[in-house]
């Protein structure tokens, strides 16, 4: 059979291994043509490899794509395999010339990316081959073939003190290995900040570091500590994974930036070296039935937990300088300056030893967080924030903005504070009642300082039953109770933004939480959440950009909860669900839109 | 009611919310996120101020 392989790039990434590997199994009993639309020099590893299994059948089209059809014609294949989808690397006008009605080749199509659906495919292939169980969800609805072909894995035999050896590295010390582009989305910089905090761990970094990323990558190596190593790209993976006592793979895919199946997780799973992997939820929970895979928390300070513990370390970490004295937070610490022109807070740390730590920046005057971030300093280090950007909110024009009040924090515990007073505000404003990382400073001055729903109260003659739904921590309860509602029923599903509720509304016995998503019918219902953001959770993973843990709520619709809670007449209903207030108006008959009082 | 709306594409928030509202006796505005400029139903985002005019 002759089959032509169309491909983007031979570069980096998962990619271009997976064809080498579909090649190599390939070969001996079929021809094999691989087109590549572009060559990168410099990125060549496996395109070498390619080379060397099916020779002078591996084609370059540069910017010729026209080439391609022409090919085609010449080769007279049995099967065209695009391995990523044609219709994101080719124009209309080469696509048909090979999708023809009357071909006498098999198309079939693979794609290496978990954020195209399938309404996005054009040109329809005879079967999809797709590497992972997300792409089958979302490709079904072409109503084709579809199939999940796997990267065929040939573990080697681990050895630890052979391969160190090979390496040149210390058996005596333990080591972790990343691999992947160095990217936003493999998430390197996460890595380097555990092993900022492990400096008795090794750290090593397998992967291309490629012009287009440099921004990227330029400051870790510009500040990389003294237990990482960067390799680069490497021809023989297989060495460090046959020693390495850990891998990581932190990767945090954003909407259309997506992991799909890491070949890096299934080579470790084959290898059976542990494996720390941030679980995303387009892995459809594939890996959580394998033995050596444990996954990552959105906490710091637990993952390096978990690292030390897989490691077989115990948790003193062998690091005098991270020992702080009683004294060390009576010291000064910071010189912190706010730049008005970008609303910009430049930290310069005045401290000798290192320092790791969660901040808080807050408004001065109420306590409001503004925005939240973790901060690991060494000495001579500085650090930069824009808490807001100035076009949505300026910190150094608004006269009800006086200040900064910035808490750090360790382990959940407050251990220092600095201020930054810029002006004096024009009234006295109210002190925010709960203390959270959660970036709830913009609500709060909507509803405290500038009084966005005074208009609204006003037309309200009597605040009897009230409803907050999507009430997050709880600020517009608290607004209610604050104009005198009788009786509030808040409503809310994020675990964390329900801890903070708790507490602050734990004495008001006229309020009461229930924990449910309102939609269009009772039932259970997927909810996307932000870890570091509790006031964006959504039913739709692309509402925002980091809604990347997935968990199941308890559904309901408005009428249900009204029947449920006995209530007959409502006097104000707030609605604030990022996005599922369609479908909470969706039913036919809503019951709740008589039971709202006249104004 | 206080109703914020998102990703408001392709004319859900008039199909979903609007026609609801304006057949059941209800009057509103159309705010942006800060509840002050005047938005429009087309926006992506907004608020809107929701008063009970009339029983049905």
């Amino acid at each position: 059979m002759k089959i032509v392989y169309v491909t983007p790039h031979l570069s980096t990434g998962g990619m271009p291994e997976y064809l080498r590997n579909k090649i190599d199994l390939l070969k001996d009993d079929n021809e094999i043509w691989v087109v590549e639309k572009s060559f990168e020099p410099a990125y060549r590893t496996v395109r070498d490899k390619i080379e060397s299994l099916i020779g002078k059948n591996l084609i370059t089209l540069s910017n010729n794509l026209q080439n391609l059809p022409n090919l085609i014609h010449q080769i007279k294949p049995d099967v065209i395999h695009f391995e990523e989808l044609s219709d994101y690397h080719f124009p209309s006008e080469v696509l048909d010339q090979i999708y023809t009605q009357n071909r006498s080749w098999k198309i079939f199509e693979t794609l290496h990316d978990s954020s195209i659906d399938h309404y996005e495919k054009r040109y329809i292939p005879d079967k999809m081959l797709v590497v992972s169980p997300w792409q089958i969800k979302n490709f079904l609805e072409l109503n084709i073939p579809i199939e999940i072909i796997q990267h065929e894995l040939k573990p080697g035999i681990r050895n630890r003190e052979y391969g160190l050896k090979q390496l040149n590295l210390d058996p005596n010390v333990k080591h972790v290995l990343q691999v992947g582009l160095f990217s936003v989305r493999k998430n390197q910089i996460e890595t380097v900040e555990l092993a900022r905090r492990m400096p008795d761990v090794q750290f090593h970094f397998v992967g291309s570091l490629t012009d287009n990323y440099s921004s990227y990558w330029q400051p870790i190596l510009d500040e990389l500590p003294k237990n990482c190593k960067v390799w680069g790209e490497r021809p023989d993976p297989e060495t460090f994974y046959s020693c390495m006592d850990l891998v990581v793979f932190p990767s945090r895919g954003n909407y259309g930036d997506r992991e799909t199946n890491p070949l890096v997780i299934r080579e470790s799973i084959s290898w059976k070296i542990p494996l720390l992997v941030r679980d995303l939820p387009f892995y459809l929970g594939m890996y959580q039935e394998s033995e050596n895979v444990k996954f990552m928390k959105d906490e710091f300070d637990g993952n390096i937990k978990i690292i030390r513990n897989l490691l077989n370390m115990n948790n003193e970490i062998n690091n005098t300088e991270l020992k702080l004295d009683d004294n060390f937070f009576k010291k000064k610490l910071f010189n912190i300056k706010f730049d008005e022109d970008d609303n910009k807070i430049n930290f310069e740390y005045l401290g000798e030893q290192s320092l790791s730590a969660k901040v808080c920046v807050r408004d001065i005057d109420t306590q409001a967080t503004i925005y939240t971030f973790d901060m690991n300093l060494e000495s001579g280090m500085s650090y930069w924030c824009i808490p807001i950007p100035k076009k949505f909110y300026d910190f150094g024009s608004n006269p009800n903005f006086g200040g900064f009040l910035y808490d750090f924090y360790q382990n959940d515990k407050k251990v220092y504070t600095m201020t930054t007073r810029l002006k004096r505000t024009q009234f006295t404003k109210r002190k925010c009642k709960i203390e959270t990382y959660d970036p709830i400073f913009v609500n709060y001055e909507q509803f405290f300082t500038d009084k966005i729903y005074d208009k609204i109260f006003s037309e309200i003659t009597e605040l009897d039953n009230c409803i907050d739904i999507g009430c997050n921590i709880g600020l517009f309860t608290d607004l209610l109770v604050e104009m005198g509602a009788s009786n509030v029923i808040s409503v809310e599903i994020n675990n964390s933004a329900i801890n903070s509720f708790t507490k602050l509304h734990q004495n008001n016995s006229n309020v009461k939480l229930i924990s449910k998503a309102i939609s269009d019918e009772n039932g259970e219902l997927e909810i996307f959440e932000d870890p570091s953001n509790s006031l964006v959770s959504s039913l739709y993973q692309n509402h925002t950009s980091n809604l990347v843990n997935k968990n199941i709520a308890q559904s309901i619709t408005l009428d249900s909860l009204f029947d449920d809670e006995k209530i007959e007449k409502i006097s104000l209903l707030k609605m604030d669900i990022e996005g599922a207030e369609y479908k909470a108006f969706h039913p036919y008959q809503m019951i709740i839109l008589k039971k709202l009082t006249l104004w | 009611m206080v109703v914020e709306f998102h990703d408001n594409y392709g004319g859900i928030l008039r199909e979903s919310i609007l026609d609801k509202l304006e057949s059941n006796g209800f009057s509103y505005e159309i705010l942006q996120d800060d509840c002050i400029g005047e938005a429009y139903e087309y926006e992506e985002r907004g608020t809107l101020f929701v008063k009970k005019i009339s029983q049905f």
